[in-house]
């Protein structure tokens, strides 16, 4: 190896490495230095009762919503992983569909189904017709059911693969030594499963610590606050920005504090279980007909918690009342609300869409043109783990401390039109990046390098391999971080609602403020464009057929 | 260790397309080796003999026992597995502990009882170390170790020695034999490697596609295969197809082949065309002087060099009839020259069917038929 190779290519991080710095490391770092580094604020704010208060809730529904998530997920999990069924497949895919849908889609779902005048209250009006109706709405139960419902997904796709995986002799092996089927389970098996189930248990637990629109629309004000909820409002209400800033330090510090533990724990556990020998595979049990009724009295509640608030999204734009209080009817009012023209000027909604779209767009070229180069970079390079750790530390930070970073940079400029969009856009270019490069990286580490060799000892240089054999081969991952991208920020709301200009809405922002206003069903109306804008993404992302997602 | 032997009566278990059926004694304090190719349902029998798998009917047999409806861990068996299943999260003793912990010994006679076994299969030295690691070697001593730790009445072996390189697999043979004929356990082993079935069985059967072609001592598969499958798959044949077959003499018949005249015995000769003649590589010598019955003739195609013997491959009439034989000389005939070779008595065998009319019904497939590499290409 000569210094050529040991730093050959390294102009092509110059870009990334620039935006990284000014998109990233800039607002963070300015987040930091508000509160001065003196830990004064900092030992106010956590003395003072309600933010402990506040550090506990926030504890208190993360623990509660993981707990439970972890536990509905187990058995479709197993189900997934050992056992062979009509819906496996199935229960696979729609499995994902919570996870990959914006909060605030879920947010809105959950209103339709289990509002006061709600899918169910309404069922059970029917049933009995004075029933005062089950209030659930605005409450720590209403916000553990919708983090569960979004959340059991992870426990589903992590451990049932973990489940698959599973080889099949140790099991065996077990079982002719003489332990029972339990007992082989708890000894052999258990212990590999162990890291997933952590894995999702604290992946889950991170995703519901840093929850914004279901706490802040199924909580229902202060008496329900987190501290990501907390910060929101402190930076939109408030003045001066060191109060939020310090709330900020203290949510990063246990953010960081658990994913140090979980990588601790994890690469114990994994270390435990290293194996390399090439084990052979367990092979899918079929069912009797006995199991498979026990089997669906868990797929079908399933499969109608995943799909009935979607459905309700879908029908709710078709309805409307007539007064506050009137009967529903079926109507179109709301779609030609959206799509009417009134005077040259679009309605607020088809503007949220068209905007949605253009940022969502910049911001996918962005992230995939970083990713693509550091990827490039990183999987020729031994030692690139610090690029890789680089790429994926924005996830380790909340949307709403990224915004709050970007407000307190430009706090010293006027506030145009312009730099908010441009904070805006390098805010949730950040965000998608973790996950863009993700793809990529997985993408073109699948590349053997022998392949490049050929092309290279076939006569092509550098820049003409690249473009005939490494683009072709990396276009169905850059496309599907593309997409992921596009979706990714189309969903987006936190950071949105903190730097997004007055007179830019986006299709979330747009929902959140109409579900504020009461306006359920103008709001399931661009839900539906929205369910519509991530099934056409996903389901290309599927036809593409690239697994690295 | 009380071994007794191991009956499969009318075993039948279906899936899928795949169906097989066995009857099959293993007899007690013997190391039987199953050898098929790959896909021939080997494993499959392990895993019914084990109790991984329940028979579709048919009866199991421990000695008198019936045991085909118990579980693995209510049978007394030993189990070696080819990915060696060792469990990574723990160490090498306490995966060799394991089994007696199962069976309600206490920690510290289980810890005992594995001191003991590590010792038989000398891995007393690596007992504190995870099976990570260990070599392929090491593992596969330990998972012997771990195997017969329980103090199985069985032990059951599914392509032990595979993924070792050949001096391991050599010396750890030699040794598993050694265990194997000191302790008396009833082994099954089953490979598809077929130097390891003769080199270590006392009883040797024949499987393809889910049957029992043959089954015997490994000398009689050897000399007497009942068809083609069984005189190809275990070891080299040449084979010759028979154009005709004649009474002469009383008790000899005369045989017709593309490569020449052959007589044998009427015993051997009690089948109906088309038929084959087989002959094994060390039955076949290159004759010199005058031209004798029992002789064919061809042109020598290729010579190989084996150590300490020539591989000569004759042409004879059309291609498809090479000669393989064994030719120890200290220079090998030159290529184009004619040459004689001589049958051995009492060697040859005829067998019904025609090798090319076998492999086109087959689909030459790897897993229906035996492997090509076999067919010696």
């Amino acid at each position: 190896m000569n210094s050529k190779s040991k730093w050959g290519g390294g102009w092509i991080l110059i870009g990334p490495i620039l935006i990284w710095g000014l998109a990233f490391a800039l607002p963070i770092s300015s987040v930091l230095t508000k509160t001065g580094m003196v830990p004064k604020t900092m030992m106010q704010l956590i003395s003072s009762p309600y933010y402990r208060g506040i550090i506990g809730l926030t504890f208190k529904q993360a623990g509660l919503s993981t707990l439970f998530a972890v536990i509905l997920g187990l058995p479709g999990a197993y189900m997934i992983g050992r056992l062979k069924f009509p819906g496996r497949r199935l229960l696979k895919s729609i499995g994902t569909i919570p996870f990959v849908l914006p909060s605030i889609l879920v947010v809105l779902g959950f209103i339709l189904v289990f509002g006061n005048s709600g899918l169910v209250n309404s069922l059970l009006r029917l049933i009995v017709s004075d029933a005062d109706g089950w209030k659930i709405l605005y409450s720590l139960r209403a916000i553990v059911m919708a983090h569960v419902f979004y959340n059991f997904p992870i426990t589903l796709r992590v451990v049932g693969n973990a489940w698959s995986s599973l080889p099949r002799n140790t099991y065996l092996a077990s079982r002719s030594l003489g332990a029972s089927p339990i007992r082989a389970f708890f000894s052999v098996d258990f212990p590999r499963l162990a890291p997933a189930i952590l894995n999702s248990a604290v992946i889950t637990f991170l995703y519901c610590f840093l929850s914004f629109a279901v706490i802040i629309v199924l909580g229902g004000g202060p008496q329900l606050s987190t501290l990501e909820v907390e910060i929101f409002r402190l930076t939109k209400y408030q003045f001066d920005l060191s109060g939020p800033a310090a709330l900020a330090i203290i949510e990063t510090t246990f953010t960081v504090a658990i994913i140090l533990a979980l990588g601790w724990t994890d690469s114990r556990l994994r270390r435990r279980n290293l194996d390399d020998s090439p084990a052979v595979r367990r092979e899918l049990e079929r069912i009797s007909t006995g199991k498979l009724i026990a089997i669906s009295l868990y797929l079908l509640p399933i499969f109608v918690l995943i799909l009935t608030p979607l459905l309700s999204i879908i029908c709710y734009s078709f309805l409307a009342r007539s007064t506050r209080a009137g009967t529903l009817a079926l109507s179109l009012n709301h779609w030609r609300d959206l799509l009417h023209v009134n005077g040259g000027i679009l309605s607020v909604s088809m503007l949220s869409i068209i905007r949605t779209m253009l940022l969502g767009s910049i911001v996918a070229i962005n992230s995939t043109i970083n990713a693509a180069l550091v990827s490039w970079y990183t999987t020729r390079k031994k030692r690139a783990w610090i690029l890789d750790a680089l790429m994926v530390l924005p996830l380790g930070v909340s949307s709403i401390i990224l915004g709050l970073g970007y407000l307190i940079v430009i706090e010293r400029i006027p506030h145009t039109t312009m730099i908010r969009l441009m904070a805006l856009i390098g805010a949730h270019t950040i965000i998608a990046l973790p996950f863009a490069y993700r793809i990529v990286a997985g993408g073109l580490k699948t590349i053997s390098p022998r392949v490049l060799q050929a092309a290279r000892s076939s006569g092509a240089n550098t820049v003409k391999s690249f473009l005939t054999v490494e683009l072709p081969m990396a276009k169905q991952s850059l496309i599907t971080a593309a997409v992921f991208s596009l979706a990714l920020s189309a969903g987006e709301l936190s950071a949105s609602i903190i730097l997004a200009p007055n007179s830019f809405t986006t299709i979330p922002m747009a929902i959140y403020r109409m579900i504020g206003t009461y306006n359920i069903f103008a709001a399931s109306a661009l839900g539906a464009i929205l369910i519509c804008i991530f099934l056409i993404g996903f389901l290309a992302i599927d036809r593409i057929g690239d697994s690295h997602t | 260790m009380s071994s007794q032997s191991l009956v499969f009566k009318d075993i039948r278990y279906t899936r899928d397309s795949f169906d097989l059926y066995i009857n099959l004694h293993f007899p007690k304090a013997q190391l039987t080796v199953v050898l098929g190719p790959s896909g021939c349902g080997k494993t499959t029998m392990l895993d019914l003999a084990s109790g991984f798998l329940r028979p579709n009917s048919g009866i199991i047999l421990e000695g008198d026992r019936d045991v085909t409806a118990s579980p693995p861990d209510k049978r007394k068996m030993g189990v070696v597995f080819q990915d060696y299943a060792l469990f990574p999260h723990l160490n090498v003793m306490d995966n060799v502990a394991y089994g007696p912990l199962m069976r309600g010994f206490r920690r510290r006679e289980a810890r005992s009882i594995a001191n003991h076994y590590l010792d038989i299969v000398s891995m007393r030295s690596v007992a504190s170390k995870q099976p990570s690691s260990l070599s392929g070697g090491e593992k596969q001593r330990v998972a012997l170790a771990r195997a017969l730790a329980t103090e199985p009445d069985y032990l059951l072996m599914d392509e032990p020695f595979n993924s070792l390189d050949a001096a391991m697999r050599e010396e750890l043979r030699r040794e598993f034999t050694r265990i194997q004929k000191n302790t008396g356990i009833t082994t099954i082993l089953v490979t598809h490697d077929q130097s390891e079935a003769l080199a270590l069985a006392d009883n040797l059967a024949l499987m393809r596609a889910g049957r029992i072609v043959q089954a015997g001592k490994s000398r009689n598969l050897w000399d007497n295969p009942v068809n083609l499958f069984a005189a190809t798959f275990i070891g080299r044949t040449t084979r010759l197809r028979v154009k005709k077959i004649t009474r002469r003499t009383p008790g000899i018949s005369r045989v017709e082949t593309d490569a020449g005249v052959i007589s044998l015995e009427d015993k051997f000769c009690d089948v109906d065309l088309p038929a084959t003649l087989v002959v094994r590589p060390e039955n076949l010598q290159v004759s010199e002087g005058k031209h004798v019955e029992a002789e064919i003739e061809g042109l020598v195609e290729e010579t190989e060099y084996a150590g300490g013997y020539w591989k000569i491959r004759l042409a004879v009439g059309d291609k498809t009839n090479l000669i393989d034989c064994n030719m120890s000389k200290t220079t090998p005939p030159m290529i184009g020259e004619k040459l004689r070779l001589s049958i051995k008595p009492g060697s040859a065998r005829l067998l019904s069917g025609l090798m090319e009319d076998w492999l086109r019904s087959n689909g030459c497939s790897q897993d229906a038929c035996l492997s090509c590499t076999s067919l010696g290409r």
